[in-house]
Formats: C-alpha cells, sequence, structure tokens
C-alpha cells in the first residue's frame, strides 16, 4: 500500500530527515519517490532498505544523466529522485552498509559544500527580506512588510544551522589531527 | 629542492594505483577493495570527488567514451604517476623509520 507523508525539513536538519527516512524504513515503509516536502513510501520487509539524502552540487536539468548516479547504480543503490540539488537513494540493506563518504577528508569537504549552500540561504534571504521591507516603506498597507519580516527569520535561524552543520564540521577535523 | 608535499589519503592512493590499468568507477572500487583484501571499501561519494580532483589536477584522465559503452574510464598520467612515487618514498621513510625503531623495542 502506497503512503504519501507531507513534512519539511530545513536544509540543516538533513541528518534528521534522513534518520526519520530509515525510521519510516524499519518499521515497513520504504520511500519509493520524493517531491517538494512530500515523500511516498511503499510497504517493505523492516529494515530492508537504508536511504540516503545527498546534495550534489549539479545543476537541476542534468541530474538525471550524471556519471554518479550510474556510479550508484553500479553499487546496488536505487537512485530515487531529487528534490533541487538534494538527492534520495535506497539500498538494500543486505549487502553491504551503505554509505556515500568513506573516509574522513571527504565527508569534510561535503560538509563544506553544505556549508556554502547555507551561506548562500542566509545572503539571498537577507537581501530579499531588506528589498521588501524598503518596499514596504515606500508603499504601505502592503504584504511585503510580511514577506520581508518571514526573509529574516529565515536568515536568522539559518545561522543557527550554519552554526549547527560547521560544529559536525570541527568534530570531524578534530578527528583528523589523529587520524585521516 | 622540491617542495614537500602533503600525504594522500588511503583512497586517493589506492584509486591511483588502481588506474595504471584503465578502469571505469565500479572497477576500482572493486578493485581497491580486492587489493586491499577488503579492509578499505571506497564509497560512491568519495571516489567520485576524488576523480574529480584529481581530473582537475591532472593526476588522471578521462579516456575516450566507445560508442557502446555509457561508463567512462579513467587512466593515470604522468603527472599522477609522479605524485605515487612521492608518496611511495614518504611512505618507505615511514616504514623504515618505525620497523627499525620499533623493531628495537621488540628486541629488548
Amino acid at each position: 500500500m502506497i503512503k504519501t507523508v507531507r513534512k519539511i525539513y530545513a536544509v540543516w536538519n538533513y541528518d534528521e530527515e534522513e534518520t526519520w527516512l530509515n525510521e519510516m524504513a524499519s518499521k515497513g515503509y520504504n520511500l519509493i519517490s520524493v517531491g517538494f516536502c512530500k515523500y511516498v513510501f511503499d510497504e517493505c520487509q523492516p529494515n530492508e532498505y537504508v536511504i540516503r539524502i545527498e546534495y550534489l552540487n549539479k545543476n537541476l536539468f542534468n541530474i538525471n544523466s550524471d556519471k554518479y548516479l550510474n556510479l550508484m547504480e553500479e553499487t546496488g543503490a536505487k537512485y530515487l529522485g531529487n528534490v533541487m540539488s538534494w538527492a534520495y537513494f535506497s539500498k538494500k540493506s543486505e549487502s553491504t552498509n551503505f554509505e556515500l563518504y568513506s573516509d574522513n577528508s571527504s565527508k569534510i569537504s561535503y560538509i563544506e559544500k553544505v556549508l556554502i549552500l547555507i551561506k548562500t540561504v542566509f545572503y539571498v534571504k537577507i537581501f530579499l527580506g531588506i528589498i521588501n521591507i524598503v518596499f514596504s516603506i515606500i508603499s504601505p498597507f502592503s504584504i511585503n512588510i510580511f514577506i520581508g519580516l518571514i526573509n529574516l527569520f529565515i536568515a536568522i535561524i539559518s545561522i543557527k544551522g550554519y552554526q549547527k552543520i560547521n560544529s559536525k564540521k570541527k568534530s570531524l577535523q578534530q578527528i583528523n589531527v589523529l587520524f585521516e | 629542492m622540491t617542495k614537500p608535499t602533503p600525504a594522500l589519503t588511503e583512497g586517493v592512493y589506492y584509486i591511483l594505483l588502481s588506474l595504471i590499468q584503465p578502469m571505469h568507477g565500479y572497477g576500482i572500487m572493486q578493485n581497491v577493495e580486492t587489493i586491499s583484501k577488503g579492509r578499505v571499501k571506497l564509497a560512491a561519494g568519495t571516489l567520485y570527488g576524488a576523480i574529480n580532483t584529481m581530473l582537475e589536477k591532472n593526476w588522471i584522465k578521462a579516456l575516450p567514451e566507445r560508442w557502446d559503452s555509457r561508463k567512462k574510464e579513467y587512466q593515470i598520467t604522468d603527472v599522477g604517476k609522479k605524485a605515487l612515487t612521492i608518496e611511495l618514498t614518504r611512505l618507505k621513510e615511514l616504514l623504515d623509520n618505525g620497523s627499525s625503531l620499533l623493531g628495537g623495542i621488540n628486541n629488548d
């Protein structure tokens, strides 16, 4: 039976999102496709699949033709789709454990890619927020002030998000002092 | 005097070694696992990132695609061989120092 769940995750909560998807898989709901804030599950054996999410720094329109997706499929993982630049994969858990990054330095450079994305979200939201508020001063009684405040609010919480992901990077770097 | 180069990661070292022969991505993963006797299992993201960086640094090159293949094959370049030789010298130094000093302790 197909089950659709609508849920929203902030960019910097991708780990929580992945954990939730794997909890669903452990309960017997395997992710089969994704959409904007939308997850579609099909029934499976509990713990039959492992789900991974990855931010691919790629153009939205050529993500399907990517060599990387071919490589993933050769390793036995299934590409489920993408929401913007975030790709979703599932793999049968019977085979070897399913990780996207196998060493510390590649984990760090992946986190750095995500940090750049969060920084971009911050600057875009600050910029839009200020534009909206300036417009609301020029023409009062518009909804610009609300949109502006929402944008500024997202900008502020994205700072928290940045700090959270950055602390993950720092703890990996600490390990890197002793180990590769 | 050559300036000291930082150590290669285990993954990069084994990928370069694999690419002495032309190989595609999944082939590299399997080969690295085989030659390290199952110890080093490269994940797809790690391999792909390493391939892209090494292509940029011209350590490896992508071979022209055959019409019947949708997989890209890669091979080490002379620059890559140089990096591998430097790393091998570094590893040999580590190994020599380690076995002579630690060997001394063990003999006591």
